[in-house]
């Protein structure tokens, strides 16, 4: 198989190579020479400089490499640590940034279209049932390290944006059909657009069989029944207001892995958000966001009896952002407020009604000081009831010395407020177990140094990446055994401290559009004072792979054929689950993905795909399934072209 | 008496000599980058005769006054107070009220870009014209002026800084039926157009570039003046000027060479022959 797999890469590699090349006069060259008069004549811009580490995947590489859910997006970038582990309450993938691996990632942000879908009650992201549809996503950004001081507490290892397309100005639609040996699924759409605005409609469903057991065999209860649906509508009443709407939800049912008795759950997502911004000509541009969203869950029937649990959350946000001085100064201001909470009569016994209620100052601005160097700075202020009072800043100095060369320097200071259940939980999960939440338990801080350079090549064909990270976290969020006895008492305190450090490099080239190849290579490494001996086994210094390598390619091949293949590869390391309580062995294990697909006319694309090709299956989580093989094929129309 | 005659002829000779030394156009490059060269074949062939070079920090001839820059390092050196210059392949450098040269602009005439546009998309009713710089306003202008002569609305987003461009094509109103990047060296980048591409591609848009060479990396279309093309313009325009029949200011080419990538093309639904076009890529 893997000769197999390298003849496919070989020959993949081998048309990309010999498909042709950019012109020899490049197309560019005259604009970055000319660029240059610009900077000395000081009537210039300055490039595109960011002061953290960003990595963006766009809607034609989700397209080319075929990947169906936002877990399949991030697997293969540079410091991301993505996971096919199920936890004990129905999360489906676990994702992370610069390790820090487990069910629930407090330390990571994510939104949609600007919108926080972090949940407050374990602290992290529920992806699968996140209603949002690979179809719609336009681009998702991937900034990895603190940025708290522009998106608030709980932005400490990165945050990831995943950004929707706006509805089409003509009428259009799709449909696409797909079948495989583990799933198959179906997705519509359709949207219609004019001068004032426009409209789209999605849905999607899938059906999924799920992981087998880790011998590979039988049912580990891993289905997944999944309906999305969602609406993105845009109004213009002139041409400096914008009101957009964008609503959603979604239903799955699911089978939970791992548990006797056959564990079964429900989950229910629904959101809506209002975005109006107006540009002035002069004074930048402001923006008012309103949104709501809930989700439901009812598991049945755990141990203890089915739990059933409620969160909720209301945001309101007011940005502005403004260019002075000859576009050498860039500010952004805002304030939020941000109500969230939990209702659980099974995990907050006692108390089933926790909230949060969060308001948030913060401003970020960057300036030119010189033609090679530009400072940013930024610093925001929370306070909040879970958190107290929580400042977080950072800053970065960027200088170019070389055209197209670009160092980065940068510090930060991040918060991460505990969540809901650690601070008030109250839940009985198994007859001898008890966790309680400690009202005491203080916001985690995260300081982060880093270390970047970037360098654009080849007339912006080529693009390297290198970043160097040292974090330090302090008041970790440690599980402790408060009173042992039946029931034994579990609880959490601010005792441990972790220190974390790596390095991640990033090569991508364009030959041309349509064909490019990737590569990427991440370093991590954690160490922390109390090791293994937290109650549910959530080793930081194993549980991440040291090293990992991905490497991809994708190419038009002529004819309307495309091909596009990615290989993985991860060293081994301890996989844990915080909310079973598991540990694992993982050894080093190779991920190969690849796609083939036609496109006879712009409006037919047919299909095939296949994951981790390399093996039957292979065990990755500790939640008592494995990740096999899979094939799928599937056909697109496209309407109203 | 004999003498006088003979002084006065080796005075006439003089003068003609200094005039003819004069009137003979220098050329500055800015590099030696393959299309300053080009453009500078373009003048010479349109001249009628080949040019002396010099590259843009040596120092002019003594005896020149007419010089032709070629790049924006050469258009933006000091010339003699009494010089006749042009200046093509410049962007960055513009026509002040009391300059001496005379710009080529790197944008065609604006009314045969929309003529040519409609002929490639003759469903095109609203343009969106993506620009930056300050120095690309008077052609962003002259662009909306001519396509409302020619019932084509224009929407003009200037995207400013640069390394905006991501969230400024978020924050964009109203729709368009094709998209137009401006020949602007601020913006014109490989990651800028790869953003541009794909934005473009995303709404089955046409994306219209301004320079030969772009529709190879992926654009729909192009619409250029020919960097030979420009080596022209400039020629014309400096014999006009020495003819006295031009002033200093921006001139346009209205020579301009559409090349469609019809793979491209096809991928967002746009199919057909494509006879308004000079060049089909396959």
């Amino acid at each position: 198989m893997m000769r197999t797999l390298a003849q496919c890469l070989a020959a993949l590699l081998a048309a990309l190579i010999a498909a042709p090349a950019f012109a020899d006069d490049d197309a560019f060259e005259f604009f970055r020479e000319e660029a240059r008069v610009y900077t000395a004549s000081r009537r210039s811009e300055p490039s595109a400089r960011a002061p953290v580490a960003v990595d963006v995947v766009t809607a034609a590489e989700i397209k080319a490499y075929g990947w169906r859910s936002l877990a399949d997006i991030l697997r293969f970038r540079a410091g991301m640590d993505v996971l096919d582990g199920r936890s004990a309450d129905g999360n489906r993938a676990i994702i992370s940034a610069r390790g820090f691996s487990r069910d629930f990632v407090a330390e990571m942000q994510v939104l949609v279209d600007g919108r926080s879908v972090y949940t407050p009650f374990l602290g992290g992201v529920y992806w699968q049932s996140m209603p949002v549809q690979i179809q719609d996503v336009e681009r998702v950004e991937i900034v990895r390290g603190p940025n708290a001081a522009l998106y608030g507490s709980n932005a400490a290892l990165g945050v990831i944006n995943i950004i929707t397309r706006r509805p089409a100005a003509k009428p259009t639609g799709s449909v696409m059909a797909l079948a495989g040996n583990r799933s198959y699924a179906a997705s519509e759409s359709a949207e219609a657009g004019g001068r004032l605005g426009g409209l789209r409609v999605s849905h999607s469903f899938e059906q999924v069989q799920g992981n087998p057991k880790p011998n590979g065999d039988g049912d580990a209860n891993d289905f997944l029944h999944s309906n999305m649906l969602n609406v993105r509508g845009l109004l213009t009443p002139d041409e400096s207001t914008e009101i957009e709407i964008f609503a959603g939800g979604s239903r799955q049912t699911q089978g939970i892995p791992g548990f006797v008795p056959v564990q079964r759950a429900t989950r229910e997502e629904d959101f809506e958000m209002v975005r109006a911004s107006k540009k002035f000509d002069r004074a930048g541009a402001l923006e008012a966001v309103l949104s709501r969203s809930a989700l439901t869950v009812n598991a049945q029937p755990l141990p203890v009896g089915t739990v059933h649990l409620r969160t909720y959350q209301y945001d309101a946000e007011l940005l502005h952002r403004s260019s002075w001085l000859d576009d050498r100064l860039s500010s952004v201001a805002g304030a939020g407020w941000r109500l969230t909470g939990a209702y659980s009569d099974q995990t907050f016994a006692g108390h089933p009604a926790q909230q949060n209620d969060i308001v948030r100052g913060f401003t970020h601005h960057s300036m030119k000081l010189a033609e090679a160097l530009t400072l940013a700075a930024g610093v925001s202020l929370e306070r909040s009831q879970v958190g107290g009072l929580q400042p977080a800043w950072q800053g970065a100095a960027i200088y170019s010395p070389r055209e197209n060369h670009t160092l980065r320097l940068s510090y930060a200071h991040a918060s991460t407020m505990p969540p809901l259940f650690n601070k008030y939980g109250n839940y009985r999960l198994s007859a001898p177990l008890l966790l309680v939440g400690n009202a005491e338990l203080r916001p985690q801080q995260l300081s982060s140094y880093e270390a970047g350079w970037t360098h654009r090549g080849l007339a912006g064909a080529l693009k390297s990446e290198v970043s160097v990270y040292h974090m330090e976290i302090k008041d970790r969020n440690f599980a402790f055994i408060q009173t042992a006895g039946f029931p034994t008492t579990v609880s959490y305190d601010n005792r441990n401290r972790a220190l974390a450090w790596g390095a991640e490099l990033s090569e991508e080239y364009a030959f041309s559009a349509g064909r490019a190849v990737f590569a990427n290579y991440t370093y991590e490494r954690i160490r922390d004072d109390k090791g293994p001996t937290d109650v549910f086994r959530t080793d930081l210094r194993t549980g991440t792979p040291v090293h990992k390598l991905n490497a991809g390619a994708r190419a038009a091949l002529g004819r309307g054929f495309a091909a596009a293949a990615v290989l993985g590869y991860k060293d081994a390391f301890d996989a844990n689950s915080s909310t079973r309580g598991t540990r694992l062995a993982i050894k080093r294990s190779f991920r190969a993905d690849a796609r083939v697909s036609w496109t006879p006319s712009p409006d037919w694309e047919l299909f095939l795909a296949g994951c981790d090709l390399l093996q039957p299956y292979r065990v990755e989580a500790a939640d008592g399934t494995a990740v096999p093989r899979r094939f799928e094929g599937g056909v697109t129309k496209r309407f109203g072209l | 008496m004999t003498r006088a005659v003979l002084r006065r002829t080796l005075l006439a000779l003089a003068l003609l000599g200094a005039r003819a030394a004069s009137a003979a156009p220098t050329g500055v490059l800015s590099s030696d980058s393959g299309h300053y060269r080009q453009a500078l074949e373009g003048f010479s062939e349109a001249w009628g005769s080949t040019v002396a070079v010099v590259a843009a920090g040596a120092p002019l001839p003594a005896d020149a006054r007419v010089f032709v820059a070629f790049g924006g390092r050469a258009a933006a050196r000091e010339w003699p107070s009494d010089a006749v210059v042009v200046a093509c392949l410049a962007p960055s450098a513009t026509t002040g009220p009391n300059d001496r040269v005379t710009h080529v602009s790197l944008l065609a005439d604006p009314s045969v870009l929309i003529t040519r546009l409609r002929g490639l998309f003759p469903k095109l009713k609203v343009l969106r014209v993506i620009w930056s710089s300050e120095t690309s306003r008077d052609d962003t202008d002259a662009l909306v002026k001519a396509a409302a002569e020619r019932g084509v609305a224009v929407l003009s987003e200037r995207v400013s800084p640069p390394s905006r461009l991501p969230a400024s094509l978020r924050e964009l109103r109203g729709e368009a039926d094709a998209l137009w990047l401006m020949p602007d060296p601020a913006l014109v980048t490989a990651e800028n157009f790869a953003i541009l591409r794909e934005y473009a591609a995303a709404r089955r848009l046409p994306f219209v570039a301004p320079t030969e060479g772009l529709a190879e990396r992926g654009a729909t279309a192009v619409i250029a003046v020919t960097f030979r093309d420009m080596g022209r313009a400039a020629a014309a325009s400096l014999r006009a000027r020495l003819d006295g029949r031009g002033e200093a200011e921006t001139v346009r080419s209205d020579r301009v060479v559409v090349t469609v990538n019809g793979s491209a093309a096809r991928a967002i639904g746009l199919v057909g022959r494509f006879e308004s076009a000079d060049k089909v890529l396959p």
